[in-house]
């Protein structure tokens, strides 16, 4: 469990994130929010407006929960990287068959760490959905260093740098690759 | 039908007006059909630039869109004497795509491009966009046809890309020959 070793840049999947019941009643709660298509060259899926202003009881808890000293000290902890508390972005993204995110690097001023916090049932490898964390070379994305394709209740976190070149692989088929993600600052 | 001069000029006027004209059943079948018999063979090179591109580029000396007559047709619709024209011939199967790059930003340039595919489904991607820079303002959306010719006025603050190829597409493809007209 070596964030800072981890290739092809910073990087760590962390399995088990809420308990049990929790994230089952997380995932009910993100199910029932509004979701808008997002659609551009580099993308195709849906998403949730600023899960901040939700309503919803079990998404308030888990907001309240990333806004915690606590949280932002086990992220530092893992990682090493200081971040602000409660200085966070967060929205709900669903990815169903043909939904893409294409290779990019995330950099943006006030971006330290990117999470996914996946609240979709396990994929396998002819589901899609996998997020591809690539080589850099010289400044340019080179060839797929890791993947991982979502896994039930797993957070993954990784640093958000000029060389955190990645991409959400296409989901194909039935499944839908339901997830909590954004940046801490 | 698109040699005829009456019907040159009535184009060159909805190009002018438009920035941009779209000519459906460009060749007649029998050269279309001898066009997609030539480009399908397995001369191609994958090019991919994870962040900027993927497709394979075909080798193809490409006779028509070379020819006198094309450069004269070009002329008359741009309005200007076609000096040069560069080609390059693109197929796009499924993972495929361009992105909006920065590189393209500033050009003001005179493009064509001419698609080549045996069927298409618009469910399946592969629509070739142009857009302005700050995303306003409605995006020219050329959908995949086979045996149109699309040219296109491409402005300073435009850029284009061809969407993702999903996995609905299967095995199939279509080609685009991409021209820019000096």
């Amino acid at each position: 469990m070596d964030f800072a070793k981890n290739m092809p840049f910073p990087h760590l999947l962390i399995e088990g994130f809420l308990g049990e019941n929790e994230a089952k009643r997380l995932a009910l709660a993100l199910k029932k929010e509004e979701f808008e298509e997002k659609d551009s060259d580099l993308f195709s899926f849906k998403q949730t407006q600023d899960l901040h202003y939700s309503e919803n009881k079990e998404i308030k808890e888990f907001v309240k929960m990333l806004e915690s000293r606590e949280f932002a000290e086990r992220i530092e902890k893992i990682s090493g990287i200081k971040v602000k508390k409660g200085a966070f972005d967060l929205a709900g993204s669903l990815y169903e068959n043909t939904d893409y995110l294409l290779c990019h690097d995330d950099e943006l001023e006030g971006r330290k760490i990117a999470y996914i916090y996946y609240l979709c049932e396990d994929f396998s490898e002819k589901d899609g959905g996998a997020l591809a964390l690539l080589e850099d070379d010289n400044g340019k994305p080179g060839k797929s260093g890791k993947r991982y394709s979502p896994k039930w209740n797993s957070l993954m976190i990784f640093e958000v740098s000029k060389r955190s070149w990645h991409e959400v692989e296409e989901v194909i088929g039935k499944k839908k690759r339901y997830a909590i993600g954004g940046w801490l600052h | 039908m698109y040699l005829d001069d009456g019907v040159i000029d009535q184009i060159a006027d909805a190009f002018t007006q438009q920035g941009f004209i779209r000519l459906e059943k460009f060749l007649n079948e029998k050269e279309y059909i001898y066009f997609i018999n030539r480009i399908n063979s397995p001369d191609s090179k994958i090019e991919k630039v994870p962040d900027r591109y993927s497709y394979s580029l075909i080798e193809c000396d490409e006779i028509i869109f070379g020819s006198v007559g094309f450069k004269e047709l070009l002329s008359k619709v741009v309005g200007k004497k076609i000096t040069k024209i560069s080609l390059k011939v693109k197929r796009f199967g499924w993972k495929d795509y361009t992105l909006v790059h920065d590189d393209e930003a500033g050009k003001e340039e005179m493009r064509f491009f001419f698609i080549l595919t045996d069927k298409w489904n618009v469910e399946w991607g592969g629509n070739v966009v142009y857009m302005t820079e700050d995303g306003l303002g409605n995006p020219i959306v050329f959908p995949i046809t086979g045996n149109s010719l699309c040219i296109v006025k491409k402005k300073k603050d435009m850029h284009s890309f061809v969407k993702y190829v999903n996995n609905l597409a299967g095995k199939n493809s279509f080609v685009v020959v991409e021209g820019k007209i000096k």
